[in-house]
């Protein structure tokens, strides 16, 4: 790999992007068009008005040339997301259940996609940091409780999950060996008094 | 003529009238003030009167000034004694008029409750309640006949006696008027949502109350005579805009239009005297009010318009009568004046009446004076005290005329003209709002008229266009289907309109505008070009007004227009392109697509793309028509009030008609009058015709339509229900459902949020909602019921029964949809393209579906040792498969007597079908 070390240990954002973007999506396409087979997935048959189901890049392909609409996720209205964000505030200890690819689905829809979402871009982007913010809150206040042998990481997205891998992964590491340089000493102290 | 702005106001929507008991300009205001001014100098010491907020009408007699509220308030109040201001009566709906009667003694007043409040003054505010058909939409009230007209919002006029204590019923004169629904609820938006119900629907008395002013539909005032309300006695149409407000001035006829033209007629000529526009940069006028020559205009938007000298005087107004008279009194010297006195009234505006009258002013003067004195006790009378001399009189009607010969004849002139056939500027007064007398004055709701579409007229059918809305402020959509969708917007100068059309495939067309210069309000479209139509519902009076307009999307090399033959009173109510299926094939559709017209009268018309007319056919009144891609044309007829037939036309090969006025479950809503009859009407992607109606909202889909006398509705799903979750969910309460097409088992409908009836722009993305059959109630009471029991068990239960109640509507869906499919099959049965196998695809996963629902519903009944049930269940399998399973249910639940009999009832099919 020709990635300096730290990279090479992490995905970067736009590798979360980009593995998002496979991520299959409705839409409402604006004009007909024969199945493709692509490698990984398919496009299907389209039709003009017909909702069907298409990989995000495709989606975005689409919509750039205005042949599409995309169909946002439930998820993303702020009734659901308001309501994401009291639940966050009721339960410090917990995340609210939101897709393992929120913030990389919202920020691209709502950038090039802004017109097919129901609510206010601004109102939406606005409760999207309030949420991602409470989080990373309690990600940091979580990290108070990090021990060397296991973490809680229920409802976490893999961007959440990725900007504290390199931190974690480094305490977790040292923590270990502590653990275990305490643990051998224990043993020592213990061999010693059998002695 | 000059123009002046009073800025009493910043906001909300202003009603003028003079007070000339103290001699001000009286303005109220929806944000919850009248304000009194000097019109000589608006700054100087106005007198400012609380009053309740969003009036919908204001009245005043004398010192008197009563209000209706849009809050149901009737406030009644003293202008000397402001403090006096109290409540006399309380309606739990929306009044929307009220007038003083009897001299100040009572008031009227009525609004969307459905009946019209008698409150007598004099007798601690005691009301009495008469009921009438429909709500009421405004009064006007006669002093000298004690005669109270009541406008209707479905078009009707009750005239009133208010002589006795309880008004009598003294005429109805049935739909002569403008329907008018009020859809505002909280406040009246004239520039935003509530624009439609910016119309004129005010009746007016002449003095005497021989004659009652009526708008009328077709955009003209009628006039008719007390003597004979069977026929309107004359007629005088007005130009093509929305009327706002008019009056009669002596006889001239003010008229303000939506557009911000005022115009002065005269009315017994019908002739244009004077016309002037004023700039209202986005906003509209909603009344208008005369005082001496000034016309003060009442606005959407706070401020008051001030037109000064713009009334003609009575000698400019007249003179060419004069002349006129002189010549016809040449021409006809030897008729027999005498004769035409005993004439019909009726026929009051005919020429020779005009002669006479021209007659009388020329050569009567000295019994005129006479009358004229008449005249002027009359108006003490109808002042209520407030006498005034003839010289006041001359006085209002310029300074200029005072003293002058001329003038006192001009003035008997009018006085003479008013008594023949109009009010005159005192007599308005009197009917409207000043304090020589009352009168109503209310902005003007709605209307059906001007925008031609809009929810079922109870007699008359309206021209509709599926997808079709009313004005949503300057647009409104003309159609939507499975191809596009086309709108019209009004230009800032509201002269002319611009057609836009959408087409779902982007690919093969890209959206393009028309210039709309004939009024289009009909419109449909396939994949192959747009049919746009004028109904000529506005102006059904004259003959041959309707007209058809197609395109090519491509271009318009090929555009063409055709004139409809219509009959007087007749008009074009939906005009429709066949072949409306995005997937057909452009050569076909160029060969087989053809155009139906249906009028108000029952005539058919079929045309082909060039306008050949092909077949011509006379059915019952048409109310829609839409067509499926082979050529099938569905249609709706008005078979009798409020009865509605559907008639199937097959278009492709020959003309046969497939179904016929079979009753179709269409019914106008009797309460709510703003549901419109139809809601959407479509095909599904077999060529099934889909309906939902206004008053159930509820998705219906015929089939058996293929065989004669077989055809009937199946109920898919309730959209209200689907939509806002049954009620259960408070964010959603307020959404309703613009269905748009049907698609294999999902509704393709838009969400309108906030209570809107319609879609507004631009066109939201639609969603997709599972059809589910109405055989079931849903869960809600079980929910209540967990939260009290607690018990995991009893939870459980309910479960297993909503889980049953499921698997119910589960197997009648798929009976439902695999019978439609089927029946589509067999008509694609000849070919065997790829149609017809997707359609045998569809048909075994609805039989899977079907006998799946019925075992797990067997199951359940089993469980629940529901034996008979279970083998009812049982007898509806018909695939030897799932018998078998079936059957094994039995054997482990240990039901080997019921499990005996099913193994029966296996053997009998089944051997059978092997013999």
């Amino acid at each position: 790999m020709v990635l300096p070390n730290n990279m090479q240990k992490n995905l970067l954002p736009e590798e979360i992007n980009f593995l998002s973007e496979s991520q299959l999506i409705t839409i409402i396409p604006r004009f007909s068009m024969k199945k493709i087979e692509l490698i990984g997935s398919k496009i299907p048959t389209l039709r003009a008005m017909r909702r069907e189901q298409v990989p995000l890049w495709v989606a975005l392909i689409l919509k750039s040339q205005d042949k599409c609409n995309i169909v946002p996720p439930e998820w993303l209205n702020l009734i659901y997301l308001k309501d994401m964000y009291e639940q966050e505030k009721l339960n410090p200890l917990q995340f609210s259940s939101l897709p393992y690819n929120w913030l990389e689905l919202s920020k691209i829809l709502l950038a090039k996609a802004s017109d097919d979402v129901a609510d206010l871009s601004h109102q939406l982007r606005s409760v999207i940091q309030d949420l991602r913010e409470i989080r990373l809150i309690k990600i940091k206040n979580g990290l108070r409780e990090l021990n060397e042998a296991n973490m809680e990481l229920t409802n976490l997205s893999l961007m959440e999950i990725n900007e504290i891998r390199p931190f974690i992964l480094q305490v977790m590491g040292k923590l270990g060996k502590l653990y275990e340089a305490s643990k051998t000493i224990e043993d020592e102290e213990d061999d010693y008094d059998y002695e | 003529m000059s123009e002046r702005r009073i800025h009493t106001f910043p906001e909300g929507n202003s009603f003028v009238s003079y007070n000339q008991n103290v001699d001000r300009l009286t303005i109220g205001n929806t944000i919850g003030l009248v304000k009194m001014i000097n019109i000589e100098d608006p700054d100087k010491d106005p007198i400012s009167i609380d009053i309740m907020e969003n009036i919908t009408s204001l009245c005043q007699h004398g010192h008197s000034v009563a209000a209706a509220t849009i809050s149901g308030v009737l406030e009644l109040l003293e202008i000397r004694t402001p403090s006096s201001r109290q409540t006399v009566f309380r309606s739990p709906l929306p009044l929307r008029a009220a007038i003083f009667i009897n001299d100040g003694t009572r008031l009227a007043c009525g609004g969307d409750d459905t009946k019209l409040i008698i409150i007598d003054l004099t007798a601690e505010n005691k009301a009495i309640e008469i009921n009438i058909p429909d709500q009421l939409v405004d009064v006007s009230y006669n002093h000298t006949g004690e005669l109270l007209a009541v406008s209707l919002s479905n078009g009707d006029v009750l005239v009133y006696s208010a002589t006795n204590d309880e008004p009598r019923l003294v005429e109805l004169l049935p739909k002569i008027g403008v329907p008018k629904i009020h859809t505002s609820m909280d406040e009246v938006d004239y520039n935003g949502e509530n624009q439609d119900e910016l119309v004129c629907t005010r009746t007016s008395w002449t003095t005497k109350g021989d004659y009652l002013l009526v708008p009328s539909i077709s955009n003209s005032i009628k006039l008719y005579a007390r003597a004979n309300w069977l026929e309107p006695a004359g007629d005088f149409p007005l130009s093509n805009n929305k009327i706002v407000d008019y009056l009669l001035n002596g006889s001239a006829l003010i008229v303000a239009y939506t557009n911000g033209e005022i115009v002065v007629y005269d009315f017994k000529t019908k002739r244009e005297l004077k016309r002037t526009a004023v700039d209202l940069d986005g906003y509209y006028l909603i009344d208008i009010h005369v005082y001496r020559r000034n016309a003060f205009l009442g606005t959407s938007k706070g401020e008051i318009i001030e037109l000064s000298n713009f009334i003609p005087t009575s000698n400019n107004a007249m003179s060419y009568l004069f002349d006129e008279a002189e010549e016809s009194e040449n021409e006809d010297e030897g008729e027999d004046v005498e004769e035409d006195e005993e004439g019909d009234a009726a026929d009051i505006l005919r020429e020779e009446e005009n002669i006479k009258s021209r007659k009388v002013m020329l050569h009567n003067e000295d019994s005129m004076l006479l009358d004229a004195d008449d005249e002027d006790d009359e108006h003490v009378h109808q002042l209520g005290g407030a006498k005034r001399t003839l010289l006041d009189l001359e006085e209002e009607k310029g300074a200029s005329d005072i003293g002058s010969d001329d003038a006192l004849d001009n003035f008997q002139d009018a006085e003479e003209l008013d008594a023949l056939f109009g009010d005159n500027t005192y007599s308005h007064k009197k009917a409207r709002f000043t304090s020589n007398g009352n009168g109503s004055h209310k902005p003007f709701t709605t209307t059906t008229a001007s925008t031609s579409f809009s929810t079922y007229n109870e007699k008359e059918v309206v021209p509709y266009s599926p997808g079709g809305t009313p004005w949503h402020g300057d647009r409104r959509y003309l159609s939507m289907n499975s191809i596009g969708y086309v709108w019209i917007t009004k230009y800032a100068d509201l002269t002319s309109k611009s057609v836009t059309v959408s087409l779902f495939d982007r690919a093969v067309h890209k959206d393009y505008h028309l210039t709309d210069t004939d009024e289009y309000d009909l419109c449909s479209l396939n994949k192959l070009g747009i049919l746009l139509g004028v109904s000529g519902y506005s102006t059904k009076h004259q003959a041959n007004n309707g007209k058809i307009y197609f395109r090519f999307h491509r271009d318009n090399f090929d555009a063409w227009e055709k004139q409809i033959p219509l009959h007087s009173g007749e008009y074009v109510t939906n005009i429709s392109l066949t072949h409306q299926q995005p997937d057909e094939d452009e050569r076909r559709l160029n060969e087989e697509t053809k155009i139906i017209v249906g009028t108000s009268f029952g005539y058919v018309r079929i045309y082909n793309l060039y306008g050949l007319c092909l077949h011509i056919m006379k059915l019952a009144p048409v109310v829609a028509t839409m067509s499926s891609s082979k050529g099938i044309v569905f249609i709706i007829n008005q078979l009798g009030n409020n009865i509605f037939g559907a008639s199937i036309l097959n278009t492709e090969t020959n003309i046969t008609f497939l179904q016929q006025n079979s009753v179709l479950p269409l019914k106008q809503s009797p309460t709510n009058s703003t549901v419109p009859l139809i809601k959407g009407m479509f095909f599904n992607e077999n060529g099934d015709p889909c309906l939902v109606a206004g008053i159930d909202d509820t998705l219906l889909v015929m089939t058996g339509w293929r065989e004669s006398n077989n055809a009937r509705w199946v109920p898919l799903l309730n959209c209200h229900e689907a939509i806002t979750e049954g009620g259960k969910n408070p964010n959603k309460k307020n959404w309703k459902c613009w269905p748009l097409g049907l698609y294999e088992e999902n509704l393709l409908c838009l969400i309108l949020k906030n209570n809107s009836q319609y879609p507004g722009f631009p066109l939201s993305l639609p969603i997709e909602i599972n059809i589910q059959v109405p055989v079931n109630v849903k869960e809600d009471t079980r929910n209540d019921k967990k939260d009290d029991d607690g018990d995991e068990d009893g939870e459980e239960k309910e479960n297993t029964t909503a889980g049953q109640l499921d698997l119910e509507e589960s197997y009648i869906r798929a009976l439902t949809m695999g019978k439609l499919v089927n029946d589509s099959y067999i008509e694609e049965a000849e070919g065997e393209g790829e149609e017809t196998e997707k359609l045998m695809d569809a048909i075994q996963n609805y039989a899977v579906q079907f006998d799946g629902s019925l075992l797990k519903l067997f199951a359940g009944a089993v469980q629940n040792e529901q034996l008979k049930r279970a083998f009812s269940i049982a007898r509806m399998i018909k695939s030897e498969k799932a018998l078998t399973s079936a059957l094994k249910i039995c054997e482990r639940m240990d039901q080997a007597k019921l499990g005996f009999r099913i193994g029966e009832l296996r053997n009998a099919l089944f051997d059978d079908d092997g013999l």
